[in-house]
């Protein structure tokens, strides 16, 4: 069986980057915490709307553009009046509208036809973790660097998030269950045992914990917690609230008790936990960062 | 986003459409963007389909504008003369060129970590087809989810508990393991025949008749389905050949069930696997040297495990489905199997029977029902299968009896 990683202390090196040209905010030797933005960009955004102007107004395609009020290239709001048509001297007024926030893409005056694309996504990404950035990739973000602790898990779900690190068990072969999760757990990373139960799950997610780290999950309590069912080990943009980190595997199966101790060792501190798990070739596993 | 392969990479784009119109559709397309080549019309009648210039259109634009962006690619062309080929493209030759060899037709399953690809030679005509995220490994937890935990539950013993089998199955997808366990081995073999039925499913789609024409259907066409829309024909394969590691971790008993529970092949068919996983070498071998190639097949990489016999059509359960006359070496036995039984009689790799087939005469072998049928047959690791199940299939995890030689 492949073995997963763990440091007790070594260098860590993240790129942190934005899918898009845009703006670095951070530059070589500033200090960043994990909230610090580093680098911020336009996406286009993928909702498009294809609107027929000459259904809504009740007229032939190519009639549509002597009654268009707008042209492509200009901004519009959701339902406001981008074409009107007006018969009967005025009794009868047909108009058609905007379907979203956005742009007028295009417009054909031989279909009557207009595309409207919503307004362009504002992306940014965080440091994640704390540290001092190292290297700024142009237009795109930087390499920020720390001194941590590390171990990888077997499985993850949900992205990247962080908190105090907090022991809910005593040990790698105790079950997580809904008494460990309390209120007072909210915003932290809490460390189970061997397995943690549906209920805690929720519990976690009630609660408002930012992350679960424990050995195992029986696969069938994370169908009914997600509900449905996991397909390929493709994982990270879930969205239940915490993310949720397997150290071993399916199944009740006690924490590694190397994995374990450094949690233990390292109790009240901050620790940077990122779900994100891509199985296949075995590209990605999920990671607890602890920065010493 | 960024282009994955930069902005001044162009995107193949393979036109089969109207020949008058090739002219247009280029200036259209223009030559900043997209590498457009022209290939013969996929459909120049509304009654004729012409799907080969088109496939290799796309297989070369895959070939010219994607491999040659594979991680070593630069390192690896010079290390050789021939062309690179891909495995599937490359176990797909080699398969083509063993059922013309042999003038049979052939069905070929390859159960990968990530996916399963399915290969078929009917009356010439090859097809393949690749079930992506559909494997024993990485692909494992989506076989769960497209057929459903209960089709996994159907293959495996009652006593086995539906929350454990999902533990095994996820850990199967999380972990690398050297060795299998006894539970993961027995979940492989069910999670495997699923994988090989769904791909199956989709292959039966690709290798199609003509869709959207109006086809004259005579009385005897409609009695033996001779316009099924799929070319493959279970009753007509006369060998399945399965590849993957579960065909080496598996017992040859064990491989030989995935196929046959899988496949659910008809008549008398050849069973084998392939445990060198070689033959991605061997199809680039052929074009080198194409006896080779075969002879390397036939001798150190095919294993035959057993020639199965399944008679299709209906009987009452305990009747005499099949009854077999098999001489071998001058010496004669007789087996027979009832309706819902299937038994193994023992016929060694090295040995050939002249066999008789003798089906209930509700049953069909392929002669027609009742009628007798005679032929010579290969026997294998695991010897002669005779299935009497019936088809499709409703018994499930029924290990053959199997009987003693004389």
């Amino acid at each position: 069986m492949q073995s997963l990683q763990l440091f007790e202390d070594t260098v860590v090196r993240k790129e942190r980057r934005i899918p898009t040209e845009g703006e670095v905010l951070v530059k070589p030797g500033d200090k960043v915490e994990p909230e610090t933005v580093v680098a911020r960009g336009l996406v286009e955004n993928p909702d498009i709307r294809e609107l027929r102007i000459y259904a809504s107004l009740g007229i032939s395609p190519d009639m549509a553009k002597n009654y268009m009020l707008k042209t492509a290239g200009d901004d519009v709001n959701k339902d406001e009046v981008i074409a009107i048509y007006r018969s009967f001297f005025g009794r009868s007024t047909k108009v058609a509208r905007s379907l979203i926030d956005g742009r007028i893409e295009s417009f054909s005056s031989i279909t009557g036809r207009a595309i409207i694309r919503g307004y362009p996504i504002q992306m940014t990404v965080k440091a994640h973790l704390p540290g001092e950035v190292v290297d700024v990739i142009d237009g795109e973000g930087a390499v920020i660097e720390t001194r941590a602790a590390v171990l990888q898990g077997a499985f993850g779900l949900g992205g990247e998030a962080n908190g105090e690190l907090v022991l809910a068990v005593d040990s790698a072969d105790v079950p997580l269950t809904s008494e460990e999760i309390k209120a007072e757990h909210r915003g932290k990373v809490v460390v189970g045992g061997s397995v943690v139960t549906v209920d805690a799950l929720r519990a976690a997610a009630k609660n408002g914990v930012s992350a679960v780290i424990v050995g195992g999950v029986d696969q069938k309590d994370l169908t009914e917690f997600l509900g449905y069912e996991i397909g390929v080990g493709v994982t990270g943009s879930e969205d239940f609230g915490f993310t949720l980190i397997i150290t071993e595997g399916f199944g009740v199966d006690p924490m590694d008790e190397a994995r374990f101790s450094l949690l233990e060792k390292h109790e009240g501190r901050l620790a940077c936990v990122d779900g994100t798990t891509q199985i296949r070739s075995r590209i990605q596993r999920p990671e607890v960062v602890v920065p010493l | 986003m960024k282009p994955r392969f930069g902005e001044e990479y162009q995107l193949p784009f393979i036109y089969a459409g109207n020949v008058e119109i090739r002219d247009e559709v280029k200036q259209i397309l223009g030559e900043e963007h997209y590498a457009t080549k022209m290939v013969e019309n996929v459909r120049p009648v509304i009654s004729k389909e012409n799907l080969g210039p088109a496939r290799e259109g796309i297989y070369d634009a895959y070939m010219e504008h994607v491999i040659v962006h594979s991680p070593g690619y630069d390192e690896l062309i010079r290390w050789t003369e021939e062309p690179l080929l891909p495995t599937q493209a490359a176990v797909g030759k080699l398969l083509y060129a063993y059922a013309e060899v042999r003038a049979v037709n052939l069905i070929g399953v390859d159960v990968g970590g990530e996916t399963t690809d399915v290969y078929s030679v009917f009356n010439g005509i090859f097809n393949r087809s690749l079930n992506a995220d559909i494997g024993i490994t990485y692909g494992v937890m989506n076989i769960v989810k497209e057929t459903g935990l209960k089709n996994v539950m159907r293959w495996l013993p009652p006593e086995m508990d539906e929350g454990a089998v999902r533990n095994t199955v996820g850990n199967m997808m999380l972990h690398e393991y050297e060795a299998l366990s006894m539970e993961q081995m027995i979940v492989q073999a069910a999670v495997a025949r699923e994988a090989v039925r769904l791909g199956l499913e989709k292959h039966k789609g690709i290798a199609s008749r003509l869709k959207g024409t109006l086809v004259d259907r005579t009385l005897s066409d409609m009695f033996n389905q001779a316009l099924e829309k799929t070319i493959i024909n279970l009753f007509k394969t006369h060998v399945v050949v399965g590849k993957g590691r579960v065909f080496t971790d598996q017992s040859a008993l064990e491989s030989a069930m995935i196929l046959v529970d899988s496949l659910e092949p008809m008549g008398v068919t050849e069973i084998m696997v392939d445990r060198s996983s070689v033959m991605p070498h061997l199809g680039n071998l052929l074009g080198v040297n194409h006896d080779a190639a075969l002879q390397i097949l036939v001798e150190e990489s095919l294993t035959s495990l057993a020639t199965c016999v399944a008679p299709m059509g209906k009987a009452r359960e305990g009747e005499e489905a099949v009854t077999v006359q098999l001489t071998v070496d001058g010496s004669e036995m007789v087996e027979s199997v009832r309706v819902g039984d299937i038994r193994v009689v023992p016929l060694g790799s090295d040995e050939i029977a002249e066999a008789t087939f003798t089906p209930h005469k509700g049953l069909d072998l392929g002669a027609g029902r009742g009628k007798q049928v005679k032929k010579q047959v290969q026997g294998g690791e695991v010897g002669l299968l005779l299935d009497a199940r019936g088809r499709p299939l409703n018994r499930f995890r029924k290990t053959p009896e199997a009987s003693k030689r004389p």
